[in-house]
């Protein structure tokens, strides 16, 4: 009887809207862990891409000396060459400048979701699975609502009310990942209280409190963080197509997703202001998703 | 049973009140209105006096708290009031933006499950590792690529480069094959993933062995057994993933110029067309709701060892420990 | 006006036909066989934006592709030369005082559902844009300040009163927001006048079907059409059989699908875009937009623009043939005035618009600035910098004022380019906070200054300027068209001297054409008009 196949049945008996997408993501392939050397390469180039990506938000400068804002309306969509080597934009902006210094702003917006759905979502499920009973209930009919509106739908609305910027974009994404990290949270302290050595906690006559921090909390923790690494990967997208919407970054910063938006309208006159953002989107949504799939894998062992 | 269905019937028809207030209250804060934006617009020949006299008309004048209930009662009289920007019904719009989206999920979900399935089985049956290797690789390469930079390309490619599809939605089958394979192959790595796994983890399992031991053939055991067993997992996702089908839509029919919900719902948002924009949250978290419910109904059809108690909430507590034993 | 010489070229046969005698006795069925050939065919017409209610009395812009084909005007105006011509209205008379015009209305003439045109329907058509409606919900038309009434006289007769002359006021007449619809369109309020079904025009073609979104839109041709303006290039009926309008916001799509032959016109080719296309073979046609050249206006109650001396800098910062050249094209003319070069009250004061980094930085060291650490000028410990928003209406507004920004940076200006859903835009361009507004009004006569500057209209600078509103309101009273065209120089003058506005470029409409299409021509104010468009086979 493998983890998996517990919450499965638990969530189904539940009888609720059961199962969630966090357990379907549990479910996600574990048989790979017996090829140790094919999760090296899986992990390798994406610690790798995501080590450099880092760097680039970090230190931009030091990868680039052209300022990603400078027009040079002689150079415009100049194709990609040695002096330029991802081209330029339609204002004679070099595009791999641009493509580095976006990193910064594409990656804290979606720390930034990402930190909003985890802490409010933690809260939520940490308070309903402890609380149980009228709690429990509440908050989880909250969730329910939040879940029957497309997450898409609410970020959509959310930042037009916000206002569009990278940050609000990244709250409205951030917030409507929060029922996904509430129910994971919830069924997680569920699972994790029903195990025997908690029960033996609690016939031991420890407090809730102490249990929640000394066993709740640590044994959640995996499932947690594989979910973090797998919504940063999936805020990056929904960032982007938010910008891609016009909903999101504000001109003239760089922003992956605007890139990508501002490149589309010169497919026939420069493939490459689409082609390298969209790159780097991909690029660093895989990483994080590998690194996400693998934490999985590891905690399920 | 009948009290379980009931209880979840009322439970869907609260968090619908509830996501439609909730939709009401954001759109209430907005910092602007239709009609501000139908003087401000250049060449638009109307006077702030003009608005005032646009505003009474369409009643937006009235107490917020009033006009909610305004449109509450709407909504169960079946008037879902008019478009402040079109003037167009909004029912109308509704009604004719439906089946064009309906269309599209449903293609899009067709080509997800297929593609989805037919990787996970050809994954999970690869006799070479590096095949296998070079299968797994697939989906999470597929839910790394924006939706709209597939549509991008596949416009580009296949309407213009080769001409073989229309760019823009003409009602043909041809342009529906552009927007739902985008739509699909954005749906199909989680459909995917959890097939696979459930495939590897049922091919494990022991009684997949004694069916084999007892002779039965290797094909039969796939369908009778394996997939059985895989299917339920599969089934809840397809829930989970009809929300993103939607969702996907209003990308989509944006790339692709089609008509429909997802669309007439980015134009509404980005005007504040507020009647719409309720329209669609409700119609859309309705049919989410549903299709959920109907999901978890079928539970109990598929897998007669998942008994439905009537108080379904009550019951999570304890059970939980239980019934994990009886599905090996 | 490239293209009305096109379509002349195109129909010249047909004109040399109808030269000789009455054009209205020419018939679709009695012209010659090479242009029988060309009737037939349907054209498919790739819109850039979301149509919006389709009320007459509002036609906004969006919508201003579709409604010239389903309604005519009482006068026609020559887009070469601005004259004003006969249509619905056959011949008029103006009174000594210039307070009535008496309009003598051509006969024959019937709506799409059959009923006539009389005297009794202009009146009320016109009563609804002067008066308005109240228990309809129907706003007065700003461009009919001055209406006082209209008469019938008897049924081919009407007379309009107005209660200040109004030099602009027959143009007004010819334009597409003032087209003539029938009595069962008038008679629905505001909301369902706003339905495409119930707009019921005179116009050559009326709508055969539509979806409830108005994203695909299909107009049939009326064969019995008859009542072309002399101005188009052929009589009867018109030549496409059926036009299909479809919506499409994706620029790369609308290209692509013309490139392509999925479709035959898409308006608003990027300025890219159109070296590519022309290499393919395709027609691209440039129109200049009458009106106002497209420009900032300026919000004189806001922070440091009430300084004269700011704006005449930022006038001087700003480098309009690096715009033109970076983010446009040679489609789209540079500003020379206030008044696009294409307009027929235009005269040049270029020299006002000249780039100049040096006046520029003169003129704001005079005002009091000094350059901060961080590069941009300041007084009193506030930097000199303002914050635009993206207008939703320009398909290059994010890129122009981008480029703004760096051109306005160089002298010390700080521009902040924001851009913000439709919704915010329309409260953020009226707060005080916001000092330009990037934007253009669209019409063909000079009066269009009045309907943007004036007090009592569009108000453009939100202070009140007598001297301002004495010219504007003196040009509407002119007695003759020369003593007018002094008067409208004179307004050129006076908000470039003032730099009560920055001219950017002279507002363009681009269409790209597939080489099957002939005759296609628009508007004075650009707006496609598909009667003498033609496909060939």
């Amino acid at each position: 009887m493998t983890s998996e196949n517990f919450q499965l049945n638990t969530a189904a008996v539940d009888g609720r809207t059961i199962f969630g997408r966090e357990a379907a993501l549990r479910a996600l392939p574990r048989w790979s862990r017996r090829l140790s050397v094919a999760t090296a390469i899986r992990v390798v180039p994406a610690i790798a891409v995501l080590a450099i990506v880092l760097l680039w938000a970090i230190l931009p400068s030091l990868f680039t000396a052209v300022d990603p804002n400078l027009a040079v309306p002689a150079q415009k969509l100049e194709a990609p060459s040695a002096a330029h080597l991802f081209g330029t934009d339609y204002l004679g902006r070099d595009l791999l400048s641009r493509v580095i210094h976006g990193t910064r702003e594409s990656l804290t917006g979606a720390v930034i979701a990402v930190a909003v759905g985890l802490v409010l979502g933690s809260f939520i499920g940490l308070v309903a699975g402890s609380a149980r009973g009228i709690t429990d209930s509440l908050l989880m009919r909250l969730v329910d609502v939040l879940l029957s509106i497309p997450a898409f739908l609410l970020a959509v609305t959310v930042v037009v009310v916000l206002g569009f910027s990278t940050t609000n974009a990244a709250i409205a994404v951030g917030l409507s990942s929060v029922a996904t990290f509430a129910r994971l949270i919830r069924s997680e302290v569920l699972r994790v209280s029903a195990s025997q050595y908690v029960e033996a906690a609690v016939s031991g006559g420890v407090g809730y409190w102490s249990i929640l921090g000394r066993h709740i909390l640590p044994n959640s923790l995996n499932s947690a963080l594989a979910l973090v690494a797998l919504q940063l990967g999936m805020a990056i997208l929904w960032i982007a197509s938010l910008s891609f919407l016009g909903f999101g970054a504000q001109p003239p910063n760089p922003e992956w997703g605007l890139l990508v938006s501002e490149g589309r309208d010169f497919l026939g006159s420069g493939f490459w202001m689409t082609l390298f953002p969209g790159l780097a989107i991909v690029l660093v949504v895989i990483s994080f998703n590998t690194i996400g799939h693998v934490i999985r894998e590891k905690s399920a062992q | 049973m009948a009290r379980y269905i009931a209880a979840r019937v009322f439970q869907a028809i609260a968090v619908l009140w509830a996501a439609y207030t909730v939709a009401f209250i954001f759109l209430s804060v907005l910092p602007s209105d239709p009609i501000s934006i139908r003087i401000n617009a250049p060449d638009s020949g109307l006077t702030e006096a003009d608005g005032v006299r646009l505003r009474e008309y369409y009643g937006l004048d009235k107490p917020i708290i009033l006009q909610y209930f305004v449109r509450l009662a709407g909504i169960f009289s079946g008037d879902l009031g008019f478009s402040l920007v079109r003037g167009t019904p909004v029912r109308s719009m509704i009604a004719a933006a439906l089946p064009p989206t309906v269309q599209l999920s449903i293609a899009g979900l067709i080509v997800g499950l297929v593609l989805g399935g037919a990787l996970a089985v050809a994954a999970s049956y690869a006799r070479f590792p590096s095949l296998k290797h070079f299968l797994q690789g697939i989906p999470p390469l597929f839910a790394a690529v924006p939706t709209f930079l597939l549509g991008i390309f596949f416009i580009q490619i296949f309407a213009f480069n080769l001409n073989l599809v229309p760019a823009v939605d003409d009602g043909s089958f041809e342009g529906l094959i552009g927007p739902a394979l985008t739509l699909g192959i954005g749906i199909s790595p989680s459909l995917a993933q959890v097939l696979l796994a459930s495939l590897e983890q049922t091919k494990g399992d022991a009684f997949v062995d004694v069916v084999l031991a007892k002779g039965a053939g290797s094909g039969f055991t796939f369908w009778h057994h394996v997939i059985r067993n895989a299917i339920l997992p599969w089934l809840t996702l397809l829930g989970l993933t009809f929300g993103e089908l939607l969702a996907g839509s209003i990308v989509i029919e944006t790339v692709f110029s089609r008509d429909g919900l997802g669309r007439i719902t980015e134009g509404a948002v980005a005007a504040q067309d507020l009647p719409v924009i309720q329209a669609v949250v409700l119609l859309i978290s309705a049919l989410y709701v549903a299709v959920n419910l109907v999901i978890d109904l079928l539970y109990p059809v598929i897998d007669p060892r998942i008994r439905l108690g009537g108080a379904p909430i009550r019951l999570k507590r304890r059970a939980s420990l239980t019934p994990a034993k009886a599905t090996s | 006006m490239l293209i009305r010489k096109k379509a002349a070229i195109a129909a010249a046969a047909i004109l040399a036909l109808s030269a000789t005698g009455c054009a209205a006795s020419v018939s679709a069925g009695t012209s010659s066989d090479s242009s029988n050939s060309r009737y037939g065919g349907t054209l498919t017409f790739l819109d850039p934006v979301a149509y919006t209610a389709f009320n007459v009395t509002n036609t906004l812009w969006s919508n201003s592709n579709v409604v010239p084909q389903l309604v005519d005007r009482l006068t026609y105006q020559d887009a070469k030369t601005g004259k004003i011509e006969p249509w619905l209205a056959s011949s008029w008379d103006v009174s000594s005082d210039g307070l009535t015009y008496t309009f003598h209305l051509r006969k024959g003439v019937t709506f799409s559902d059959g009923t006539q045109l009389d005297a009794q329907v202009v009146k009320d058509n016109y009563d609804q844009h002067g008066l308005g409606d109240k228990a309809k919900g129907i706003a007065a038309d700003s461009f009919f300040t001055g209406y006082v009434k209209s008469t019938v006289v008897d049924p081919s007769t009407v007379s309009i009163t107005l209660s200040k002359p109004d030099a602009g006021f027959l143009q007004v007449t010819s334009i597409y927001r003032s087209g003539i619809v029938a009595k069962s369109t008038l008679e629905k309020d505001w909301n369902a006048q706003g339905q495409l079904d119930n707009l019921v025009g005179s116009g050559p073609f009326k709508v055969k079907s539509h979806d409830a979104n108005n994203t695909t839109i299909t107009l049939e041709r009326r064969d019995d059409y008859d009542w072309a303006p002399q101005g188009f290039a052929h009589q009867g009926k018109a030549y496409l059989k059926e036009i299909v309008y479809k919506t499409v916001a994706e620029d790369s799509v609308r290209m692509g699908s013309v490139k392509s032959g999925q479709a035959q016109i898409a308006r608003n080719i990027l300025p890219t875009d159109e070296a590519a296309l022309k290499s393919a073979g395709i027609t691209v046609n440039s129109y200049s937009v009458q009106g106002e050249v497209n420009h900032l206006g300026i919000n004189l109650n806001s922070k440091f623009v009430d300084n004269e001396n700011v704006r005449l800098a930022l006038q001087a910062a700003t480098n309009r043939q690096e715009l033109r050249d970076t983010v446009l094209s040679d489609s789209y003319g540079v500003a020379k005035s206030v008044l696009p070069q294409a307009d027929h009250n235009f005269t040049d004061q270029s020299s006002y618009l000249q780039y100049d980094q040096a006046k520029a930085e003169k003129l704001l060291a005079d005002a009091g600035f000094t350059k901060g650490s961080d590069g941009f000028l300041q007084k009193d410990g506030n930097t000199l910098g303002f914050t635009i928003y993206v207008a939703p209406y320009y398909q290059t507004s994010k890129k122009l004022l981008q480029l703004l920004s760096q051109e306005w940076g160089k002298v010390g200006v700080q521009l902040t380019v924001k851009e913000v859903d439709s919704g915010t835009y329309s409260t953020k361009i009226l707060s005080a906070d916001t000092a330009f507004n990037q934007t253009q009004w669209s019409r063909a006569d000079a009066d269009v200054l009045r309907t943007a500057f004036g007090s009592e209209y569009g108000f453009a600078n939100k202070v009140a300027n007598p001297e301002l509103d004495k010219l504007l309101q003196s040009q509407a009273e002119a007695g003759t068209p020369d003593a007018r065209q002094k008067i409208v120089t004179d307004i050129q003058k006076y908000l470039l001297e003032h730099a009560l506005e920055i001219p950017l470029y002279d507002e363009t409409q681009v269409f790209a054409l597939a080489k099957t299409v002939n005759g296609f021509a628009t508007e004075p104010v650009a707006r496609a008009e598909l009667y003498d468009t033609w496909l060939s086979k």
